[in-house]
Formats: C-alpha cells, structure tokens, sequence
C-alpha cells in the first residue's frame, strides 16, 4: 500500500466522523457530499477509476439533492 | 434513553464490531494483489476480443449485460414508482400541470453561471457516454452528468423542464427498450442474448467494441431520463407545488 492510498483511508475516516459528527440535516447533507468525494478519490488510488466516476456522480449529483429536497418537502408539510 | 446509558451500550456493541472487522480483514491479500483467474482473463483476454480498451465496460455491458439489464429496469421502476406515488400525493393529473416557474433559489449571478455550465456538462456526459469502452465511465455515468446539466436549468431558472414530463417518460422507456433491444439482437443475430454480435474493431477507435457502445448510449439515455424526472417529481413536491 502507498502512501497515498494510506492518506486517502485516513481523510475518509475523518470525513466519515466529519458526517456523525455534524448535526444539522442540511449541513449534514453538503458534508455527505463531500466525504464521498473522498471516497471517490480512494476508488481512484486503488485503481477502480469507473468506480470514482459513478461515485462521484451518485454523490455530487444524486445524494445531496435528495436529501435537500426531502428536507425541503417536510419543512413545507409542517408550515 | 441518557446520554450515559447510550454510551455504555455502545461500547460493548462498538467492540464486538469492531473486533469482527479485525477478523474480517486479518489474512486479505493486500492492495493490488490476488486477482480472480477472472479477473486475470478479463484483463488478458477482452482488449483482443472485443475491441474494448475499458475492460470494465466490456464486463458489465458484454459479459454480464444481462444482470445490467436488470439493474437498468430496477432503476427504471424506481423513476416509475417515485413519479406514481408523489404524483397521487398531489393529486395532479399531469396533463392538467399549471405552468410552473422556477423557485426563487437564487443569489447574484447565480442564474448566470448555471446557464453558462449547461453546455459544458452535456458535453462532458456526451463525452463519458460514447467513449465509455474506451476509457473510463460509461452509460451510467454519463447519463447521471446529463441528468445535472437538467438541473442547472433548472437552477438558471428555466422552469420549463417540468412542462416535460411525458417527453421524459417515453425517453426513459425508449433507452431502457432500446437496451433490451440489443438483447434479442444476440438472440437474432448471433446465439445467445447479449451476444455482442457486432466485430472488435481496432482497440481504442471510438467505433469498436461491437455493441458495447450502443449499449452504454442505450442505458446513457435511460439514465440521463430516469434521474431528471426523480428530481423534476421531487423540485414539484417540494418546491415548486402551489399549496391548493
């Protein structure tokens, strides 16, 4: 194992504790974002670019909006 | 439950997870090594057999392009299922949608810069579509990047996308039928479904790989549809729908 791949496990693990660690559901859902973008980058040291491309699409993409606009959603169900 | 509480169940919970992801992972091969005698053929044999220099594309859309015909339809009943059930909240018959405008999510220069990056993101999943057998990325991929380039129209204010709702269905159907399509081709045209009925070609020409990069443009559109009307049903529910 490099040295890269190794920093790359440490900075998913930090951002991983990054998304417990923050508690508001809208924040929480930008930060997941992030933190998949490092996994995205892991994918991509270990030699699985197909997979960094998917994952970076799914995460960037998909995940985040979803979770804002279900959170969106429910805030207009409460007015 | 307290705050203490919780943490004394967590720690004997934590430890034994923790203790078995030791034992998981104690005796793997290490990073890089102990390739399958499939994953050895696949990288020895596929850039001469099927004129693909991703061998990844050559599996999932070649080898195993029946198992990604059921994950193209799982996500083709999941765009169906969203659309159904959020649209029987609403109690909207498509047909009768006022016109809609876009939220007013906006900051200065935002609508500008989210017209201006359309272009380039169709360009881009243009791009990872058609030479998704040639590097990496693929059908899927590409199709999720068109997907975006919807939203930032969306973002530049433009609510016309959700005036399109039924182009969008029958573009989704099209892409995953056109896939199926592709199937029977190999029943047809050679002996088996999926059989990549169509010649190698030279590796790395954007024309090789037989049917593989129809395949990815097939499941690049169904995808791109797919995941556009999941966020044109969700912005309706969330954002955009007049409280009645």
């Amino acid at each position: 194992m490099t040295a890269l791949q190794v920093a790359a496990l440490l900075l998913v693990a930090a951002g991983g504790t990054a998304v417990v660690a923050v508690q508001d559901p809208r924040r929480q859902a930008l930060v997941a974002g992030v933190f998949g973008l490092c996994v995205a980058i892991l994918f991509f040291l270990f030699q699985a670019p197909d997979v960094a491309i998917s994952q970076i699409v799914v995460v960037t993409v998909g995940l985040p909006l979803m979770l804002l606009l279900t959170l969106a959603a429910l805030d207009r169900e409460e007015e | 439950m307290s705050r203490r509480g919780r943490g004394l169940l967590f720690l004997p919970i934590g430890g034994m997870a923790l203790a078995g992801l030791v034992a998981a992972c104690t005796g793997l091969p290490d990073a890089g090594s102990g390739a399958s005698a499939y994953g050895r053929f696949v990288a020895d044999q596929m850039v001469d057999r099927r004129g693909t220099t991703d061998v990844v594309s050559a599996v999932t859309f070649d080898l195993r392009a029946f198992d990604t015909l059921g994950e193209e339809f799982i996500l083709f009943a999941a765009a169906s299922a969203c659309a159904l059930i959020l649209r029987v909240q609403a109690g909207a018959d498509p047909d009768t949608r006022r016109e809609r405008h876009a939220p007013a999510i906006a900051f200065a220069g935002m609508h500008a810069l989210a017209a201006w990056l359309v272009a380039p993101t169709v360009v881009l999943a243009a791009y990872i579509i058609s030479h998704g057998h040639i590097t990496p990325g693929g059908g899927f991929q590409g199709g999720v990047i068109a997907a975006s380039a919807s939203l930032l129209v969306f973002a530049a204010g433009r609510g016309a996308i959700t005036r399109s709702v039924p182009a969008l269905e029958v573009t989704e159907a099209l892409g995953a039928g056109a896939f199926a399509l592709l199937g029977v081709g190999g029943l047809v045209f050679a002996t088996a479904a999926f059989a990549n009925f169509l010649g190698p070609g030279t590796p790395g020409d954007l024309l090789s790989g037989g049917t593989i990069p129809l395949a990815n443009i097939a499941v690049g559109i169904e995808v791109a549809a797919a995941f556009t009307l999941i966020f044109v049903e969700l912005f309706e529910q969330a954002l955009v729908r007049d409280a009645r």
